[in-house]
């Protein structure tokens, strides 16, 4: 494990595709890269899956993405079971939705067919269960009528999807809704929208990198912001609080502790307040940054090359 | 050479009595009105067929040995034109018909038979079947006394005595079917007597049942028999039918009687003359029919008839007339001679014929067949002849004895001339089993015909060639069958042999066969031993009451089902009865059902059979398929080898595939825990090599119960899961943070979301962390993925879903 360790993704996506011929044809998958994967389908690039070869079909859009999956084995499972939910064993026998009334030849239960209700209540059940719902997932929507599926499936579930998941819409020129994304740099209104607005790469992540990068790189760790001990240089995973100005740096294990608070069963975090700077933290966002930080040396270099050569200026400021 | 000689001209004469009557009766009947119209002139006819009944029976003895070489012969020789083989037996029952009526009158004499039998002059024996017929409206004494009669002459006892053994079987259908006909033609016949008045009910009705009886059997008789393919079948289903109806009418015509007695007293000559004239024109016809069906013209067939009387010729020259003389003098002539003329004729003919054809196979089958007729070689034909009649194998045997030799499935004549000598043997075979054993030696010893050695050998070795080929699955089944059979018949002992014979070509070929699968699974000579005798006690130690631990086991639990003879199909179902998802390869597929059935059966003596060094690998392959079954992911694989590999380490028995087998299943069960325990032992694996993995396809079964477990677990844990998950949450989050960055701790690989592979953290945890927190118990990955996904931590088994070590996480 260790030397095949690979930092979070800056984008890991489970995707909804839907024929804009025929809107009931979906199909879903997942993907680091949702503007490549979509030309894939469109038969536009190699690679395209075969159920959505058909050329009367196509063009397909993606209508939603769950993104913020930590790997492509979190978004991999994810996929399934979004896939299979009336086999996925994620979902309690209790709580599933969709129940297979049909066998497939080789005697495996055959998958009841895709409707946009029944992939938008069981990504909403699949949001909610124990093996993803502390995953820091978001949930971006592209399609009004998607959109407004879910949040009629929200006020008919029995069971709300935990707050902390965020949700945005991006419908394109037409629908002049807010992109709630923040670190979206899509300002302008030629800027790409939906999927093509989504960031491939670690830039939303660059101020937060470059000021982690400042200060493991001077050691200027200090000591724990939870613990209080003295953090050794390289000594440990230390991460730091990711809100702008705030250099709160601490052991992984305090900052966990200190997010879940009083819950001693739950092991991963979601969401906390920082205890230097009092606001709020993400722990997806920080695990984002400290994995790229520990292991994507690589990576770090790339996102950091280039603002240097465009402004010099800007890192003086960073440094300053 | 007497012996067989005897046989075989008993059977040919009652079939050539027979036919004719048979044939000439049903075709004729129907025709009521032609009848009349030619019973006018039958009276002149009537004293001319008065002469021809006394040579008869000299011609019939003659005609008989004759005709039975000259079957015999022709139809080998001439095997591709069956049609001429029939005409010439015809021709000698046409001959006997025309004793009592002159041929070429033929239909006009026939109607002088029945004057005659009216007049019941005894020198009319052959007739005496008419006659009875015809007599049975006169009154029934008469009717009793002729069929005595019949009795009485050495000929027609000899024909019908055999026949009735012999066809005994074929009869009682026949029989059915020609009462059921009988009955409702005779009804209709009455009917039309009664309408017409003509003719006095008694011999009207008489006839009537006569046509009746006769018309429906012949059709369905020659129908079947060409459905039988062999022309001899033909013959002797003719003959066969001819017999019957003999019984049949003499009982029939006696019930007949009773009912005419009663409606008319006095029957009127010129009718019954009519009705019997029509007869005797519609035997002569039916003769001419029967052949012309196989040859084409009718007329000449008529001509044909006379053939007969030459026959009679030789001995009685007066009767010889142009045409008919001349057609049977060749055949007439080498009558005395048959035994030993008929013999070389064949050969000679049979030697041109397929040297053209280039075949020595079908040389060889018709050497057989002429040996069969010579010497009592030809009771070896009948032997195998005869468990095909018992089991009906003679069918599948035909197929097997043609597949053998391509140039056999060439010539279909070839086909049909084995048929029909192996029919023909059947018939004269009437002898015991000891006869067919004797035979059989007979033609292993043979040597003193270079055709008969050919024969003999040829054949058996052409089934070897065929169990060599393609053909080995049917023969084995036939095989198994003859033991069977051979078992019903233990009265000899050489049925036993016979059987064992049968089981050696078995053993050989299923050696072939499982060389060739051990071959291909490199598995050493012992596997296919095991495999052989394994194969051996299911088909031929069974019936043979020779099996011995084996049959035991037999006894008390079912016999090992033969995998390696299963298709793919087959073999793709009993898989998965087993609960075990389809496999690809055969012979995995086979080393799988092995361990299932052993498995199934317990441990029991399987040792021996199962005991195959090499299976291994086959296992191996087994083994994964199995996995996978259990749960599609492929999570649980490496759990379960895991898993072997302990419980192999634990066990430490000697990696032999024996105990493996029966082991499985029940090591299943205890395998999940052993593996959960030793997951901290993640070296073994290595070492435990492919025996263990034998084991491995029962846990496949383990894991997917576990995963229901999980199944319930996640959904709703136990207060000692939870107690346990808690457990394991404060050990994960107690544990000490790692100092350095590129080895995290578990709990911090959580926190990064790092995928978790489940079994190197189980063995982390019952390394000591379990315990530090105080759980002396150990944990199973399976728990530890309940814990996980409970946690929604990112969790992974350690092998992907093929099984093979993840690149990429």
């Amino acid at each position: 494990m260790p030397g095949l360790s690979k930092p979070i993704p800056p984008l890991y996506t489970v995707y909804i595709l839907r024929s804009t011929v025929r809107h009931s044809s979906l199909y879903i998958g997942s993907t680091p890269n949702p503007p490549r994967r979509l030309k894939q389908h469109n038969g536009d690039a190699k690679g395209g899956a075969v159920r959505t070869s058909r050329e009367t079909l196509r063009p397909w859009e993606m209508v939603g993405i769950v993104s913020g999956f930590p790997g492509m084995v979190a978004a991999l499972k994810f996929e399934w079971a979004l896939t299979n939910p009336h086999l996925s064993l994620h979902i309690p026998s209790t709580s599933r939705i969709t129940i297979s009334t049909q066998k497939k030849r080789n005697g495996h239960p055959k998958r009841p067919r895709h409707s946009l209700t029944s992939i938008i209540s069981n990504l909403h059940l699949l949001l909610r269960v124990p093996s993803f719902a502390r995953w820091p997932l978001e949930l971006r929507f592209f399609a009004p009528e998607v959109h407004k599926a879910w949040k009629k499936w929200c006020d008919t579930a029995n069971e709300p999807v935990r707050e902390s998941i965020p949700v945005y819409t991006d419908f394109g020129p037409a629908h002049t809704d807010t992109t709630a994304d923040e670190s979206g740099p899509i300002t302008g209104i030629d800027e790409p929208w939906g999927i093509h607005a989504l960031p491939l790469d670690y830039k939303p992540l660059k101020d937060y990198v470059t000021k982690t990068n400042s200060i493991y790189t001077f050691e200027r760790e200090g000591s724990c912001v939870i613990c209080r001990e003295y953090l050794p240089p390289g000594e440990g995973l230390y991460a730091t609080c990711p809100n702008t100005g705030c250099e709160g740096t601490g052991h992984v294990s305090c900052w966990s502790r200190h997010m879940l608070g009083n819950s001693d069963e739950d092991v991963i975090p979601i969401s906390g307040q920082c205890p230097q700077c009092k606001g709020k933290v993400m722990w997806g966002e920080m695990m984002k940054e400290m994995t790229l930080r520990v292991r994507g040396a690589k990576e770090v270099d790339k996102l950091l090359k280039k603002p240097r050569k465009r402004t010099a200026e800007v890192a003086a400021e960073d440094s300053e | 050479m007497s012996t067989a000689d005897v046989f075989m001209s008993s059977p040919p004469r009652p079939a050539r009595f027979d036919p004719y009557a048979i044939s000439s009766s049903s075709p004729y009947l129907p025709s009521i009105d032609e009848l009349f119209s030619k019973s006018q002139k039958r009276p002149s006819l009537r004293s001319e067929s008065h002469v021809a009944p006394i040579p008869a029976n000299a011609r019939t003895t003659f005609t008989s040995a004759a005709s039975l070489l000259r079957d015999a012969p022709e139809i080998d020789i001439e095997t591709e034109q069956i049609t001429q083989s029939p005409p010439r037996k015809p021709k000698s029952n046409r001959g006997r018909k025309k004793k009592v009526a002159s041929p070429e009158r033929a239909p006009f004499e026939l109607g002088d038979a029945p004057v005659l039998l009216e007049s019941v002059s005894p020198k009319e024996k052959p007739w005496q079947k008419f006659s009875s017929k015809s007599k049975e409206p006169v009154s029934l004494d008469e009717q009793q006394t002729l069929p005595k009669g019949r009795v009485t002459k050495a000929i027609p006892k000899t024909k019908p005595r055999r026949k009735a053994e012999t066809m005994s079987r074929h009869f009682a259908n026949k029989k059915v079917d020609a009462a059921r006909s009988d009955d409702e033609t005779g009804r209709n016949d009455g009917k039309y007597g009664e309408t017409l008045e003509i003719d006095p009910a008694s011999i009207s009705e008489a006839a009537m049942a006569r046509r009746g009886t006769w018309t429906p059997p012949r059709p369905d008789s020659l129908m079947i028999l060409d459905s039988d393919s062999d022309a001899r079948e033909l013959l002797s289903s003719i003959d066969k039918a001819a017999t019957s109806k003999d019984v049949f009418h003499t009982l029939f015509d006696q019930y007949s009687l009773k009912d005419d007695t009663p409606s008319v007293g006095s029957g009127q000559q010129p009718q019954a003359e009519f009705l019997k004239k029509r007869k005797l024109i519609e035997l002569l016809s039916t003769t001419h029919d029967a052949p012309a069906r196989e040859t084409s013209p009718l007329k000449v067939a008529d001509k044909t008839p006379v053939e007969p009387k030459p026959k009679k010729a030789p001995a009685v020259k007066k009767k010889a007339r142009t045409i008919t003389d001349l057609a049977m003098a060749p055949y007439a002539l080498p009558i005395e001679p048959e035994q030993d003329i008929p013999g070389p004729a064949t050969k000679d003919s049979l030697l041109k014929y397929f040297d053209a054809d280039g075949d020595v196979q079908a040389l060889v089958e018709h050497q057989t067949s002429v040996m069969s007729q010579k010497k009592g070689k030809g009771k070896a034909t009948k032997q195998p002849a005869r468990p095909k009649r018992k089991t009906k194998k003679g069918t599948v045997a035909d197929p097997i004895l043609l597949s053998p030799s391509s140039a056999l499935k060439q010539h279909s004549n070839q086909d049909f001339i084995f048929g029909t000598s192996s029919q023909l043997v059947r018939e004269e075979s009437p002898t015991t089993l000891k006869d067919l054993h004797l035979a059989i030696q007979t033609s292993n010893q043979v040597d003193s015909d270079p055709f008969g050695e050919s024969d003999s050998h040829g054949l058996w070795h052409a089934g070897a060639r065929d169990m060599d080929g393609e053909l080995m699955d049917l023969e084995m089944v036939d095989l198994r069958q003859k033991v069977g059979v051979a078992q019903e018949h233990t009265e000899d002992g050489r049925a036993l042999q016979m059987a064992e014979d049968f089981v050696d070509i078995d053993d050989i070929l299923t050696s072939s066969i499982t060389h060739t699968n051990a071959a291909q699974s490199t598995a050493s000579p012992k596997p296919e031993n095991s495999h052989f005798f394994q194969s051996q006690p299911t088909s031929n130690v069974v019936p043979s009451e020779s099996g011995t631990s084996e049959s035991s086991k037999q006894s008390t639990s079912k016999p090992r089902p033969k995998y390696e003879l299963f298709t793919d199909a087959q073999l793709a179902k009993q898989i998965t009865s087993f609960g075990f998802k389809p496999v690809k390869k055969r012979q995995a597929m086979i080393t799988l059902l092995g361990q299932c059935w052993a498995s199934k059966n317990e441990d029991q003596p399987n040792p021996t059979s199962a005991s195959s060094p090499s299976p291994p690998k086959k296992q191996r392959t087994v083994v994964a398929p199995t996995k996978k079954p259990a749960k599609p992911r492929g999570r649980p694989k490496k759990i379960a080898n895991t898993e072997v590999s302990t419980v192999v380490a634990s066990t430490s028995e000697t990696p032999s595939p024996p105990k493996p087998r029966g082991r499985p299943k029940k090591t299943a069960p205890k395998a999940v825990e052993i593996a959960d325990s030793d997951m901290d032992e993640l070296d073994s694996p290595s070492p435990t090599s492919s025996p263990d993995r034998i084991f491995s396809s029962p846990p496949p079964v383990d894991l997917s119960t576990s995963d229901e477990a999980d199944m319930s677990l996640t959904m709703s844990p136990t207060d000692q899961q939870a107690h346990l998950f808690t457990l394991i949450t404060k050990s994960v989050k107690s544990a000490p943070r790692s100092t350095d960055p590129s080895n995290p701790s578990w709990h911090e690989k959580m926190l990064l979301f790092d995928p978790i592979i489940l079994e190197d953290l189980a063995s982390w945890l019952n390394g000591g962390e379990l315990t530090r927190v105080g759980y002396d118990e150990e944990v199973s990955p399976s728990d530890v993925k309940k814990w996980c996904e409970s946690k929604s931590v990112i969790c992974l088994w350690r092998a992907n879903f093929r099984g093979k070590e993840r690149k990429r996480y």
